[in-house]
């Protein structure tokens, strides 16, 4: 949480390692990289999807 | 120590050393801060009890006062989670006043990313110490763009903020004056958001970045840049390939001029010692004892340093951070992770530094099976006795282009190493060291120029500690070890190898290493192996065959192919393959882990495998010859 991972910060995904996991998140303007089963754990909401939501 | 009034007594009269504290998080230029200001005025000090390193420096200023500081554990926040965090928590909080008492806090925030970073300053701000804010890596935050108010800041926060760039020395003047005062002030009063709500610091960090002005920088565009080819599913496979073996090749090959020219100048220094005392006792303990012992330990010196400045360039830059991001699918198949890679990698030098770099696991478990594994890696002390065997054993003949069977063998046995390790690994991961999938959690700082600077005074440190080592330690060991050799002495006269201490403790393993196809000779350098290190057996073995006095075969390598089987020799570079004969790894790994359970399971269970693969390396030479 420390690092960034907090309700309401935008989270953008960026590179991945060869083999695709772990993949490197951009967050709270840093790099932080994170496995995909830690990433799992986490509740993110599209970005898109929501604003579509409230447009209908 | 509460048991004993005595003691505390004595601690209680002790004036308690007041030190200003170096707080920051990681990647933040806390320690190239650190240097800077205290310059080489400084130690390492491993705090009692937990395992974590900190550095002891002063700050000297030109009336001659000193100033000590102290470099707490980078951490993220101020919650006892971690270990490190656990340290810096309870030395600023005054709850290990063993290490030091702190009359001031300087806080290191990467001005990069000031709305994230700034939020540690909450609950540093709340322990109402004197404390200056360094922003530091002010070039970086100029160069792509980016400006803040210190003024407004200080305003805002009500302390001092210094603007810095560690690297260069930019700024540092302020941080000096702050340490220089007779009294320094203690903050004046600031609302602060309440501290167990992480979300609220981040508010109020961004809160204070706003009212001072703060324009955050351009994203790292070097960075990204670089990150496409060094995270490119293809070329930065490549590219962590070709990193690893420049690494290896470095250690092999470009130590090897450095290394003759120590050899040459200990045997200079053993031939002029001959020349000039006459024949006794002493000249012998000084040729045998002290040159061949601590020499042949010195010799690593030019290997050990290349390493580390490989491991500093690397992490200084940046790249490691990727190293161990890339790694981390291939370990994580045998249940480590790609924090492991960097330890791993250094283990091939020394498993002692390699021990120490396991640190940055925070998962306990990954860090206890790496701890246990890494002695497995073949490390350079395995060398010379590598060396000696398969010249002495091994015709040379070509195999592909350059490469002939010597190497090969070489290879092999770096493989078969690497093979245990990783078995082991899976082995310990999946059973006693069972964890939950941990979380791996790394930030990839921006890469930066790695200064000489820095990575000279980690060299230096480096190169201290071993040295310290060699002449300390393995220098008792050796003359321990040589005694053993030459008593007990008959008619005033040292007798025999074969009839000293160390020569019948050796014929009474014989019985059990015959089975390896080992005679007393080699049970006596695996012994002097135990008191000193791994490369304490080349000599041990030509102290030996030189006091046989075998005047028709002075050479080593011959002495030793008429000393041995084939299957011996074999079953000798196996055995030194697997076993544990390192006095300072076991002491390590004691410390490290917290007691001896886990140090006597892993010497129990390396000294069982490299028997076990002696044996069998024994029979099947035998038998296929």
């Amino acid at each position: 949480m420390q690092l960034g991972f907090i309700p309401g910060m935008l989270v953008e995904a960026a590179h991945q390692a060869p083999g695709g996991d772990p993949r490197v998140y951009r967050v709270d303007g840093s790099e932080i990289a994170l496995r995909q089963e830690t990433a799992a754990r986490m509740f993110i909401a599209n970005e898109l999807q929501e604003l579509r939501n409230a447009l209908d | 120590m509460s048991a004993n009034p005595q003691l505390v007594q004595i601690d209680a009269g002790r004036p308690r050393t007041h030190a200003v504290a170096l707080v920051g998080s990681p990647n933040s230029g806390k320690s190239t801060l650190f240097n800077t200001l205290t310059g080489l005025r400084q130690k390492v000090a491993n705090y009692p009890g937990v395992t974590v390193e900190s550095h002891l420096g002063r700050v000297r200023f030109d009336d001659g006062r000193e100033v000590p500081i102290i470099d707490l554990p980078g951490i993220y926040s101020l919650e006892p989670v971690s270990e490190d965090e656990r340290v810096t928590h309870d030395v600023l909080t005054g709850r290990m006043p063993e290490i030091a008492t702190v009359s001031a806090i300087l806080l290191i925030v990467d001005a990069t990313n000031l709305a994230r970073n700034l939020a540690l300053a909450a609950p540093i701000l709340s322990l109402k110490l004197p404390t200056l804010i360094v922003l530091n890596m002010a070039d970086d935050l100029r160069g792509r763009g980016g400006t803040v108010d210190v003024a407004q800041l200080e305003a805002e926060l009500g302390v001092p903020v210094a603007l810095t760039t560690a690297t260069t020395g930019e700024g540092v003047d302020k941080v000096r004056a702050f340490l220089g005062q007779r009294a320094i002030p203690a903050p004046k009063w600031a609302p602060l958001p309440v501290l167990q709500d992480v979300p609220a610091c981040r508010r109020w960090a961004a809160q204070m970045g706003e009212r001072c002005g703060y324009r955050a920088p351009a994203p790292p565009l070097w960075t990204r840049r670089l990150d496409r080819a060094f995270l490119h599913p293809v070329w930065g496979a490549l590219i962590f390939l070709a990193v690893t073996l420049l690494v290896f090749q470095s250690i092999f090959t470009w130590a090897e001029p450095a290394m003759e020219a120590i050899k040459s100048l200990i045997a200079g220094g053993g031939q002029w010692i001959e020349a000039t005392l006459p024949a006794s006792a002493l000249r012998s303990l000084l040729i045998e004892g002290v040159l061949g012992g601590v020499g042949a330990v010195v010799v690593f010196l030019p290997q050990i340093l290349l390493l580390f400045l490989f491991i500093g360039l690397l992490e200084d830059s940046g790249y490691l951070a990727r190293a161990a991001l890339i790694a981390d699918r291939t370990l994580g198949r045998v249940g480590l992770q790609g924090k492991s890679f960097i330890p791993l990698l250094s283990a091939h030098a020394c498993a002692v530094p390699a021990i120490l770099a396991t640190r940055i696991i925070e998962n306990k478990r990954d860090r206890i099976a790496t701890i246990l594994i890494a002695p497995l890696m073949t490390c350079a002390a395995r060398l010379p006795i590598y060396t000696l065997i398969i010249g002495a054993f091994i015709p040379e003949r070509e195999v592909l282009g350059p490469i002939g069977t010597r190497a090969v063998a070489l290879i092999g046995l770096y493989l078969l190493s690497f093979l245990a390790a990783i078995a082991t690994a899976r082995v310990l991961k999946s059973t006693v060291l069972k964890s939950e999938a941990s979380p791996f959690v790394l930030e990839m700082p921006p890469y930066r120029w790695p200064t000489w600077r820095t990575v000279g005074y980690r060299l230096y440190d480096r190169a201290l500690a071993f040295l310290t080592r060699a002449g300390t330690v393995i220098l008792v060991m050796t003359v321990v070890f040589w005694l053993l050799a030459h008593l007990p002495m008959r008619n005033g006269q040292p007798v025999p190898i074969e009839e000293s201490i160390a020569g019948q403790v050796g014929h009474a393993v014989e019985p059990l290493i015959r089975p390896l196809g080992f005679n007393w000779r080699i049970g006596v350098g695996i012994l002097s192996c135990v008191f000193g290190a791994r490369e304490m057996m080349v000599s041990t073995l030509g102290t030996i065959y030189q006091t046989e006095q075998d005047e028709e075969s002075p050479d080593l390598r011959s002495r030793v192919r008429q000393d041995l089987t084939l299957g011996g020799a074999w079953a000798l570079l196996v055995f030194f393959a697997f076993a544990m004969q390192c006095a300072s790894t076991v002491s390590v790994v004691r410390r490290e882990t917290g007691g001896w359970g886990w140090a006597v399971a892993q010497f129990v269970y390396m000294t069982v495998l490299a028997y076990v693969g002696g044996y069998a390396a024994n029979r099947l030479v035998t038998w296929i010859s």
